[in-house]
């Protein structure tokens, strides 16, 4: 006889009111799906050049027999390369699979039934998702001219909220707070609650009022930073991100922490990232050719268009984003709609080649010219 | 708005039990506000389920069932949990003959003539029959003016009050602008307690509606009215079903559906997935807007449907991998079962499968019969193409004079084919 577990008693509501995530499919599965010849992803914001240059080295060089060791469980050597790298102890560092699992560390380590966390609408949703299917309250703020809105988080604090998410730049509008509203912030805060601070895309930003959140770290020790080897340093297939943060509320999270999640390549691929400061220049050079060609395309297409700090930009169309992204797929031209960031009616489109990015204005041309028709 | 309240009783299906049950539901019925001949509706529908499942077939002595009454906003549902082997599928066969099940034809119908809602559907490993009964409102009034002002405008999901005035400004437009249940009072706001309906409305500074919109959960879908703009503000509308579309992106809607768009509508944000039949013969377009990247599936069909379906798939720009065959009449079982939800109350009726067989045709055909018999003036059928399985159903619904008409993308496992039945 076939006992099938009773899944509505043995289930959480809280989980069993989720969807699961659906990630795209293969290319290859896509392509057939959609009728095209190749897909260049623009949705994930990852880096078209690929890694850097001492990173696919530690990959070539990383030896097959070696897989069968279990890697540092701590990343050991990379958290004593971020140390040097940042001038901070080795033990202000956590690194995770991809900055997703620093967010789950934080999370369970901070809170408990009934607790909740702070965020926007319109950001990055992992926060809320992990908050939420971890059975605590995400309490979600409308963005202030798409700004996260600084007074809104401090009236949202109650004594059961423990952790505040600002993603700076924010994914997707591309604004960010400068040096000295994120320090009025931590001041008015008062080291009550703990401030994330996700600076996932901060080494995309070259303005001199945009805050370095680790130097900041000796004076406000309920500030913890994000930051991921996924988008700059172009590792995002190796899932590796890391969080910073004062050795003591450290100490808290890690105890919060899987240890071995992030494999041995992964480890030595970042470690060689870190030194590559050339790859920055080369990366930050495409975004901004990127930046320019779909500003113009925006310009002489007649559709607003936010081109703000990071390696995407959004653009507001005069149709459905879904229909647009299925009318995109089936030329090749991957991108995110952002009816699930809250925003129905844009898109993001993450920078790429400056021909890929010629492609993709054509391709839009093509589809809103059948609008009118 | 939620303050919703229920009682679960687990019952041994037993006959000596029938009269405790009837005294819940209607002690239960009259203490959540239904009237008198309301609580009377329900507790006979109880009844006649009850006597149903008594004569049906079991796979135990006594076995134990799950009888829920619930205070569900605007009506009060009683729900059976079956777990398999109590109800059989041949059950929900109406084709006469041998294979036929004591009592078959009246059971379920039966208890659905009594109410004004009955839903059959498959949970993981058990059936739940719901029979529903609406309470009844007075007329309202109508609000005609516009909101002269300018803004600042608060979005957000309406309390009573608000709920109750955005009702009382649609009452004022024509009737193939807005639901009927606008019209009523207070049942707005009933109807948000419950978790199958939702709103978000645009207030001013005096808390005066300037725009809104409700939302109908079926399924994995939203059934959309509105949005209205009562504003001077031209694009208020359009700024709150932005809103409103990123919130129902947030409760894990696939798609949302406006069929009686109003004037007002921001059609460049919807797609048009076809057209529907209107009572009197006329067509209305129904309006669609998926909420998510579609990331492609197979659509399992019959060969007799590829062709009508693949202009859908690529008038609508769908990924779909068609797997079409004609499976042989021995491959598939002899006997169908089919579900039912029907609405008394629209005279609307949506037929979907429990189970294929080779007798599909005479059972949709039975259905219809007795869909008509009761009244049911619009009977639809809800393919789910991504269910394997159903696949020969496509053939017998074209055999029994069906048309497929629309294709709801992901409302089902898969894509969901929803189908009018032909004229009587």
């Amino acid at each position: 006889m076939l006992f099938y577990p009773p899944l509505e008693k043995l289930v959480p509501p809280h989980i069993r009111q989720f969807e699961p995530y659906i990630p795209s499919k293969p290319d290859g599965e896509l392509c057939k799906l959609y009728g095209c010849s190749q897909i260049f992803r623009m949705n994930n914001n990852e880096n078209p050049l690929g890694p850097p240059e001492g990173a696919r080295r530690a990959l070539e060089n990383f030896d097959p027999a070696s897989a069968s060791i279990y890697p540092s469980g701590d990343a050991w050597y990379l958290r004593h390369a971020l140390g040097k790298h940042f001038s901070l102890p080795p033990e202000c560092f956590i690194v995770g699979n991809g900055a997703n699992e620093v967010i789950s560390f934080v999370i369970s380590a901070f809170c408990e039934k009934g607790d909740n966390i702070i965020t926007a609408d319109r950001t990055f949703a992992v926060y809320e998702w992990v908050a939420s299917f971890s059975g605590f309250q995400a309490k979600v703020l409308p963005l202030l001219e798409e700004t996260f809105d600084d007074q809104a988080m401090l009236r949202g604090i109650d004594e059961r909220t423990k952790v505040l998410f600002l993603c700076n730049p924010n994914n997707p509008t591309g604004t960010y707070w400068n040096q000295s509203k994120l320090i009025s912030f931590l001041e008015t805060l008062g080291g009550r609650q703990i401030l994330v601070v996700d600076e996932s895309y901060g080494e995309f930003v070259e303005r001199e009022d945009f805050p370095d959140a680790l130097e900041l770290l000796p004076r406000y020790p309920n500030l913890v930073v994000f930051r991921t080897f996924s988008k700059m340093y172009g590792l995002a297939g190796l899932r590796i991100g890391y969080l910073a943060g004062d050795p003591g509320v450290v100490d808290m999270i890690r105890r919060a922490s899987v240890v071995y999640s992030v494999n041995a390549p992964a480890q030595l691929a970042a470690e060689a990232a870190l030194k590559d400061t050339e790859h920055i220049r080369a990366t930050r050079e495409i975004c901004a050719t990127a930046r320019e060609i779909l500003g113009s395309a925006a310009s002489r297409l007649n559709l607003p268009c936010s081109l703000g700090e990071g390696n995407f930009g959004i653009l507001k169309l005069p149709c459905s984003d879904t229909w647009l992204y299925r009318n995109l797929m089936k030329r090749g031209y991957m991108i995110r709609s952002l009816t699930g960031f809250r925003m129905p009616g844009h898109i993001r489109i993450s920078f790429h080649m400056p021909e890929v990015m010629q492609g993709f204005v054509m391709a839009l041309e093509e589809i809103l010219s059948t609008l009118s028709s | 708005m939620q303050n919703l309240s229920s009682i679960t009783l687990t019952l041994p299906l037993m006959g000596k039990l029938l009269s405790f049950l009837q005294r819940t539901v209607e002690e239960a019925s009259l203490a959540w506000s239904l009237d008198g001949k309301g609580a009377l509706r329900l507790t006979l529908g109880a009844e006649e389920m009850y006597a149903f499942l008594l004569t049906q077939g079991k796979t135990q002595e006594f076995p134990k069932i799950e009888v829920t009454i619930s205070d569900e906003g605007a009506w009060v549902e009683l729900r059976f949990l079956l777990p398999r082997g109590i109800l059989p599928l041949e059950a929900f066969n109406l084709v006469p003959g041998e294979r036929a099940m004591p009592g078959h034809a009246q059971g379920l119908f039966l208890a659905a003539r009594m109410v004004s809602f009955l839903r059959v559907e498959q949970k993981e490993q058990n059936l739940e029959i719901s029979l529903c009964e609406n309470r009844s409102y007075p007329l309202g009034k109508t609000i005609s003016e516009e909101v002269p002002s300018s803004g600042p405008w608060r979005m957000c999901t309406p309390e009573a009050p608000e709920a109750q005035q955005l009702a009382d400004r649609t009452a004022a437009r024509p009737p193939e602008e807005r639901p009927s249940f606008v019209l009523r009072q207070g049942m707005a706001a009933d109807l948000l307690r419950s978790p199958f309906w939702g709103a978000q409305v645009a207030l001013d500074s005096q808390n005066r509606v300037g725009a809104g919109l409700f939302w109908e959960r079926r399924g994995k879908m939203a059934f959309l009215h509105g949005p209205w703009n009562f504003s001077s503000s031209p694009t208020l509308g359009e700024e709150l079903l932005n809103v409103a579309l990123g919130e129902l992106y947030a409760q894990h809607f696939e798609g949302v559906i406006l069929l009686d768009p109003p004037r007002e509508t921001p059609r460049h944000r919807f797609e048009i997935l076809g057209d529907l039949p209107r009572k009197g013969g006329m067509l209305r377009e129904v309006l669609y807007c998926s909420l998510r990247e579609d990331t492609g599936g197979p659509l399992y069909l019959h060969a007799s449907l590829e062709g009508p379906l693949r202009e859908m798939t690529e008038r609508l720009s769908l990924p779909r991998e068609v797997r079409s065959s004609e499976p042989p009449l021995h491959r598939i079982p002899e006997a169908s079962a089919l579900g039912v939800r029907m609405d008394l109350p629209r005279k609307e009726a949506y037929l979907f499968c429990l189970a294929p067989g080779r007798d599909g045709r005479e059972n949709l055909l039975s259905h219809l019969k007795i869909l008509r018999s009761q009244e049911m003036e619009e009977i639809f059928f809800l393919l789910d193409l991504g269910q394997f399985e159903d696949l020969p159903m496509g053939k017998f619904l074209m055999e029994a004079g069906f048309l497929p008409r629309l294709l709801f993308p992901w409302a089902g496992k898969g894509d969901l084919l929803l189908w009018t039945a032909p004229e009587a």
